[in-house]
């Protein structure tokens, strides 16, 4: 199973790159499409079907918009020539990437197998949540019962996002004014 | 094919006005096409047809997986996403009238912030059955796998899955409304 995860990990860096270099802008939007499916994959051999559920819903959706976008505005990517700014934030970007990496090696090695957990809150979580809470499926009774708070930010959160969405693309108020 | 030959010998000597001619009415009829096409009138016959087959079909598993999901994979968020999905389906088929999609997008509107009252309004309403823990589940919680049991959960994942369904489904809509506005 390591050899099929690392394998599709290659597909989606793969379509990653595709998407920053393509010239049309209609394939670099189905190569996003392509690590998104290729995360659908992944969720399922790591038996997350609900995680695969929603990716695949929310995936698809947001696909959708960004074509229609794409055949509104332009298909062609406009490119920027690289000043001294431009030069100071890549040599920012690398330098962090280093410095992650070099932390990431260090910590990997003081980390838990994939799967397994040595907290002590997880273990009091999967032992009789099906009694505590009296839902079969673990995650509904881990999101909605144990971490109830956790759920009603997500709610407010998307109220909040629809909010800044209706405002900032108004046009009539803006006109008024 | 003797008149093939003399049809093209005609054809040699005044080729230029004839393909004047011809592409005249044709090119005002693609122009007039695209204007409607614009316009929001919709997708072909075809389209139509099957949307009004499949789109159903896809509201009722999106309700499906809510009221499941505390007992299979899914639950509120997945489920409202479906359900989004089918009505964004309906919307790109069938276009719809711009003040008809205004209306929608009032009532939606309506619909979330409802959703999200409610959700709190559950989570407050342990207070009221004793315990003073927020997001209690005061209900009697059942028989575990049974389609009516774990308290509290199914009213979550029902108020959830509307809430996601209405705010995902209202940016679609402003999307395409304020995109005609701006036309005007």
């Amino acid at each position: 199973m390591d050899l099929a995860i690392s394998i599709i990990a290659g597909f989606m860096i793969f379509g990653a790159l595709y998407a920053i270099h393509a010239r049309d802008l209609l394939s670099s939007v189905i190569a996003c499409g392509l690590v998104g499916y290729s995360l659908v994959i992944c969720f399922l051999l790591l038996k997350a079907p609900d995680l695969a559920i929603v990716q695949i819903v929310v995936d698809t959706i947001t696909l959708i918009i960004m074509v229609a976008v794409v055949l509104d505005s332009s298909r062609e990517e406009s490119y920027l020539k690289l000043d001294t700014q431009g030069y100071v934030a890549a040599v920012t970007g690398i330098m962090l990437i280093v410095i992650l990496l070099y932390f990431y090696a260090i910590s990997i090695k003081s980390l838990d197998v994939l799967g397994t957990s040595s907290l002590r809150m997880a273990k009091h979580y999967i032992e009789g949540a099906a009694q505590k809470t009296g839902s079969a499926n673990l995650v509904t009774g881990v999101v909605f019962d144990f971490r109830g708070y956790d759920t009603m930010g997500e709610a407010v959160v998307l109220v909040t996002a629809v909010l800044g969405v209706l405002t900032i693309l108004r046009i009539k108020g803006k006109k008024q004014e | 094919m003797r008149r093939l030959l003399r049809f093209a010998r005609n054809d040699k000597g005044n080729n230029e006005a004839l393909i004047k001619k011809r592409n005249q009415p044709t090119l005002k009829f693609r122009l007039a096409k695209r204007e409607t096409t614009n316009d929001m009138k919709g997708m072909t016959i075809i389209v139509k047809k099957t949307t009004q087959l499949i789109a159903g079909m896809i509201f009722i598993y999106g309700v499906y997986v809510i009221v499941h999901g505390h007992l299979t994979p899914g639950g509120g968020f997945a489920g409202g996403v479906v359900i989004a999905g089918s009505l964004i389906l309906i919307t790109l088929a069938n276009g719809g009238d711009f003040l008809k999609l205004i209306k929608e997008e009032s009532g939606t509107t309506i619909v979330e912030s409802l959703a999200t009252i409610l959700v709190i309004t559950i989570a407050v309403s342990g207070f009221l059955f004793g315990t003073k823990i927020f997001f209690n589940n005061f209900l009697p919680k059942g028989i575990v796998g049974h389609l009516i049991s774990a308290g509290v959960l199914p009213l979550y994942n029902i108020f959830v899955g509307t809430e996601v369904a209405a705010s995902i489904f209202i940016i679609f809509l402003s999307l395409v409304i304020f995109k005609e506005e701006s036309k005007e």
